[in-house]
């Protein structure tokens, strides 16, 4: 199997277990771990806070324009929607970009990163 | 969500060890840092740096008040108030504790800036993102001061672009606008043919037997077929381009009484407004501290944006040779953003990460009429690379020229937002 199509079934293995996580049913630990993990290793917040800064160039709290806000966003929905736009479900070529410039190590970095978010809000 | 306790725990502390870098009362004076320039790329890297703790940051900026050029033809096309463009430091001082320096920086180097009064401001490290100036010995018959006062090239915003919209406001009906558009590398590739279309934009509504006529050194331009198709399709017409077979490439000499452009193949157009954008360089101070050794933009290290010619001094933003990357604020803030924690991790004790660099350019054609191009870059061999790029095609629908346009808003909002608060 070449390479590609192994990413493209880890990838797929991954938005499968992060739409259980997200379906709410059950809410396995296991499955928020695929979220907040890469390789069972689990992703950097510190390293999240660094990524997100490449966000807030263009997204903003109250959501402006024609940008959507992610601040305190589901680490889950936001994998999945990252997912999405990196296999053209989702097809906004700047978002298309942004996700598919962001590795394995990169996206669970960022998903810890809002998940330290949303505990401070909790 | 059904984390652990444990997990819960681990994830907090993890986010506190963030923290724990913040300014250490304890220490008897922080690292330096002096940033020369607080537009775009300064402000976002002062902001940054001074927001992450750590280090004492002071901003040197000449204006009390930055003036955005990006959006600054929304201005042209009576889509914005002037003062939608403008922005100040207060925020910065107040929120992140960047000290303001006002006044003109006339050099750095040998771990101080010297003010152009005879102070100086001493520095561990510096930045240096003082944009752009301009090649005005190129032209005969052009200079400061005829930018000044008579035909503006509005390329920094402030006062030609208030001169240039009064000139569009009061031109005779049926007058000619000549835009001379600069040869490449420029600040803001798709910029003179934004501004193209948003004059058409108001001169479609105020004044619709007058044309805009392009004069280009160059033989092709940004996201040309997209401007072109927006072109045809809004203002019919109107709006031509003239490319670099037809002007051989170069301008001789501006008029201004007369305000005409001579091409190198020394053909003379009139104008009623003109607007002559020159060729550039990377902001004087860059070059006299010898930041661009023989030629026009600083050389830098593409990862952490430090100067391959004077040590310890960084430069980013329209003054460095960016590589792949376009002359834009979106491009600015992006190697900011790399540079500043470049900067944190040869300063103080937090880790460096691997830089990234994105950029994105909107440009709004007609009335919610956008496209855009953008791209991924890494630090390459040498110089930033582009990794992967789109843009906007040709024949997309209205639902997605208003998207666009929404998009380029909405990022106007969020980084000026971030930046300047
Ligand atoms: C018409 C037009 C449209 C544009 N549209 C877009 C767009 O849609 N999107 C986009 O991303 N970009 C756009 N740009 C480009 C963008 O404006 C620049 O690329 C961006 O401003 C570069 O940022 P910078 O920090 O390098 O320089 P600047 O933003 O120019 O900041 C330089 C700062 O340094 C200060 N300074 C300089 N020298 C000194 C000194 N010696 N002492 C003290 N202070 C000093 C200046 O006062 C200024 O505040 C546009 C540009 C133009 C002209
Ligand atoms: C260049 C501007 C830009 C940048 C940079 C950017 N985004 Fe976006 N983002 C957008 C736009 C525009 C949309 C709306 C796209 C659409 O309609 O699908 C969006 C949508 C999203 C969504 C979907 C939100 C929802 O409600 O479904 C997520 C999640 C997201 N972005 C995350 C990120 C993250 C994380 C980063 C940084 C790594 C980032 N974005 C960087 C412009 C940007």
């Amino acid at each position: 199997m070449g390479v590609l199509n192994t990413v493209a079934l880890a990838a797929l293995c991954a938005a499968l277990a992060i739409s259980q996580a997200l379906a709410g049913d059950g809410g396995e630990m296991s499955d928020m771990r695929a979220v907040l993990t890469v390789d069972g290793v689990p992703g950097d917040p510190e390293y999240g806070e660094y990524l997100v800064q490449e966000c807030t160039a263009c997204h903003v709290a109250d959501g402006a324009g024609g940008v959507p806000p992610i601040d305190g966003i589901a680490p889950g929905y936001f994998r999945l929607a990252m997912i999405e736009y990196a296999d053209g479900t989702r097809e906004n070529a700047v978002m298309v970009s942004v996700a598919r410039s962001l590795g394995d190590e990169e996206l669970a970095a960022l998903a810890a990163w809002f998940a330290t978010q949303q505990e401070k809000q909790d | 969500m059904d984390l652990s306790r444990r997990d819960t725990m681990t994830l907090a502390a993890a986010a506190g060890a963030a923290t724990l870098f913040a300014p250490n009362v304890a220490r008897a004076a922080l690292p330096k840092l002096v940033v020369v320039g607080g537009g775009t790329g300064g402000a976002t890297v002062a902001r940054t740096v001074a927001a992450a703790g750590g280090v004492d940051v002071t901003l040197v900026e000449r204006n009390p008040v930055y003036m955005t050029c990006y959006f600054s033809n929304l201005y042209l096309g009576d889509h914005w108030d002037y003062d939608r463009l403008a922005h100040n430091y207060e925020t910065m001082k107040a929120r992140d504790g960047v000290k303001m320096a006002m006044g003109n920086a006339a050099s750095v180097g040998d771990g101080r800036v010297v003010m152009s009064d005879g102070t100086e401001i001493a520095y561990d490290r510096a930045v240096v993102a003082p944009g752009i100036d301009f090649k005005y010995d190129m032209y005969e018959g052009f200079d400061e001061h005829v930018a000044e006062t008579m035909v503006p090239h509005a390329y920094k915003s402030g006062n030609q672009l208030l001169m240039l919209k009064q000139q569009l406001m009061a031109m005779r009906e049926g007058g000619t606008v000549v835009i001379a558009a600069p040869p490449n590398p420029y600040r803001c590739p798709p910029g003179p043919y934004e501004r193209a279309s948003m004059m058409a934009n108001w001169l479609s509504r105020n004044n619709p037997t007058a044309k805009v006529l392009i004069l280009d050194p160059k033989t092709k331009h940004s996201k040309q077929g997209l401007f072109v198709e927006g072109w045809n399709r809004l203002y019919p017409g109107m709006v031509e381009w003239v490319g670099g077979e037809f002007t051989g490439g170069d301008f001789l000499a501006v008029d201004a009484q007369a305000r005409s452009v001579t091409t190198a193949d020394e053909e003379v157009f009139e104008a009623d407004v003109l607007n002559f954008i020159p060729a550039q360089t990377a902001g004087r101070i860059a070059i006299d501290s010898g930041l661009t050794g023989d030629g026009d933009w600083a050389s830098v290290d593409p990862a952490t944006l430090e100067s391959t010619l004077v040590p310890g001094v960084h430069v980013l933003g329209d003054a460095c040779a960016n590589g792949d990357m376009p002359k834009s604020g979106f491009s600015a803030n992006s190697q900011a953003k790399a540079c500043a924690q470049a900067v944190l991790a040869a300063m103080t004790d937090r880790r460096a990460f691997p830089p990234r660099f994105r950029n994105t350019c909107w440009s709004l054609v007609g009335d919610d009429y956008g496209i855009k191009v953008g791209a991924s870059y890494k630090a390459g061999d040498g110089k930033i690379e582009k990794t992967e790029g789109f843009i906007s095609q040709v024949g997309e629908d209205d639902a997605t020229h208003a998207q666009t346009a929404a998009e380029g808003i909405g990022w106007y909002e969020a980084m000026t937002g971030e930046i300047f608060g």
